[in-house]
């Protein structure tokens, strides 16, 4: 009995590094392994924490909506389509909505800058704290987001990293809302293609 | 009219970034099975917006964050896989039946989805054990979510050894009985901790150590138990293990300050931990709703 409970202790706060992919996990997860899930948590957890942070802000809260995040995982791990995504962009996926969700459920979202997003976001590029890794990411997000219109650029920014809808942004930029739609198409798809993303 | 804004094939960046409503999504999605190239670009759109996520700083949690989820997801049923679509054309119209009851534990992954009326019935009969446990999860949210927040916060101050906050340095521990127990849990190499609030005033934590299979309380600032009643300590299974509780021994003589006090008998893997007000000499199954649960992993 000991020697289990020790077990099962072990295979989820080692900290050596997973050397399955987010993928494979999510697969086993799906079966229940507990194990999985844990390794899947230290892979994801530092980049959901991360998202929702910037888009919320308040550290407590964003812990709360990550947790709830990781809880749906485990949940809805069967569900997990293989064909229309990979596994890490399915949990941040589910984070980003999570997070924007909160953010426009809250009283303070009517009172938000239009600028903070973008603001924000170039904050975090002169970052000198971060990993070379990251900074290589950021170097490449900022010069594909270079390539875009000013309008588009802004228009991304906003509702990725502001969790603005586009009824709020066309209130906001003073545009007709089919504008903001047209913006956020195009603006993807001009990233899509700088960035080489294939689905 | 130049803007067609109604037409969905214009939605794929408005959808790959959330700027859409709940209704727009849906209606959005709604259409995909029709328009696969639609669905196509919509995919392409989203791991692009990944790259954004990418770019952003990762933050790392709290270790409690795991602790906590770990302790959630062994008592957390998942959906199952969803069925495979049989063509319409396939069924006859009479057989078609209305979504499973999975849909919605799948539909909304809050906290709540954990105990749904099916999983709450099923559970070990009708004994005290089950009405027990109702009781105990009856706010689970409220209880477990305020615990987690406040591990969240405590933990965030230095964990991960014992020195900041070992008996011998924490003035007014308990009883000398208590600290003896404490010590070995400090002192082994699997320590864990995790901080809760008691309704009522103060906190509990709770110390492990899964190698000694052993845990003890320290109570901060819990005010005297009523007269007449006393504190009684609890093992809470997780679900998958039969959701027994068992008794994990009294605590008595707590009067603000800090008090401790080793569990009896033997913590298993992934239990909660839970006070509550139970009448002198104790009680076989809690009879009243829990002051404070703290799961463990």
């Amino acid at each position: 009995m000991l020697a289990l409970v020790t077990r099962d202790t072990e295979s989820w706060s080692s900290t050596e590094p997973a050397p399955a992919s987010p993928d494979d996990l999510l697969a086993r997860v799906a079966t229940g392994d507990q194990a999985a899930f844990s390794d899947l948590y230290d892979a994801l957890s530092g980049r959901v924490l991360g998202l929702v942070t910037r888009l919320l802000r308040d550290r407590a809260q964003s812990e709360e909506v990550a947790q709830e995040v990781f809880l749906e995982v485990w949940q809805q791990a069967a569900r997990f389509d293989r064909q229309r995504g990979t596994a890490s962009s399915w949990i941040l996926t589910m984070a980003h909505r999570r997070a924007v969700d909160r953010v426009r459920a809250s009283q303070s979202s009517h009172d938000r800058d239009t600028k903070i997003g973008i603001r924000d976001f170039e904050a975090g590029v002169d970052d000198v704290s971060e990993s070379v890794e990251i900074r290589i990411e950021h170097e490449r997000v900022s010069r594909a987001l270079a390539k875009l219109t000013e309008f588009q650029r802004q228009a991304v920014q906003l509702a990725y990293y502001g969790g603005y809808s586009h009824s709020e942004m066309a209130a906001h930029l003073g545009v007709p809302i089919g504008t903001v739609k047209t913006r956020l198409r195009d603006g993807m798809i001009r990233l899509r293609d700088e960035m080489g993303v294939t689905s | 009219m130049t803007e067609r804004h109604d037409d969905p094939a214009l939605l794929t960046g408005s959808h790959a970034l959330d700027a859409l409503s709940d209704d727009e999504r849906e209606q959005l999605e709604a259409t995909f099975s029709d328009f696969p190239e639609l669905r196509a670009e919509a995919d392409s759109l989203r791991e692009t917006a990944l790259q954004l996520a990418y770019a952003v700083d990762p933050i790392e949690p709290p270790a409690s964050m795991k602790a906590s989820l770990m302790a959630q997801i062994a008592s957390t049923p998942q959906a199952a896989a969803p069925a495979v679509q049989v063509p319409a054309a396939d069924v006859p119209a009479a057989s078609v039946v209305p979504p499973a009851p999975v849909a919605d534990v799948a539909g909304d992954a809050g906290q709540e989805a954990r105990f749904t009326p099916a999983t709450r019935r099923n559970r070990a009969g009708g004994s005290a054990t089950a009405a027990a446990r109702r009781r105990w999860f009856q706010r689970p949210a409220a209880v477990l979510t305020s615990a987690a927040a406040v591990a969240v916060v405590f933990l965030g101050v230095g964990l991960g050894v014992g020195t900041a906050f070992t008996p011998s340095n924490q003035p007014g521990t308990g009883t000398t009985q208590a600290s003896s127990g404490l010590d070995r849990i400090y002192a082994a190499s699997d320590f864990k901790r995790s901080t809760a609030k008691v309704s009522g005033g103060g906190t509990a934590t709770v110390v492990w150590s899964n190698s000694l299979g052993k845990s003890a309380v320290i109570l901060d600032g819990v005010a005297a138990a009523p007269k007449g009643k006393t504190y009684e300590l609890w093992y809470i299974g997780s679900e998958g293990t039969g959701g027994k509780i068992s008794s994990a021994g009294l605590m008595d003589g707590v009067a603000d300050g800090v008090h401790s006090a080793v569990l009896t008998g033997t913590r298993s893997h992934g239990v909660t931990i839970g006070m509550t007000v139970e009448p002198e000499g104790g009680s076989e199954q809690p009879t009243t709703t829990p002051i404070m649960a703290v799961p463990t992993a």
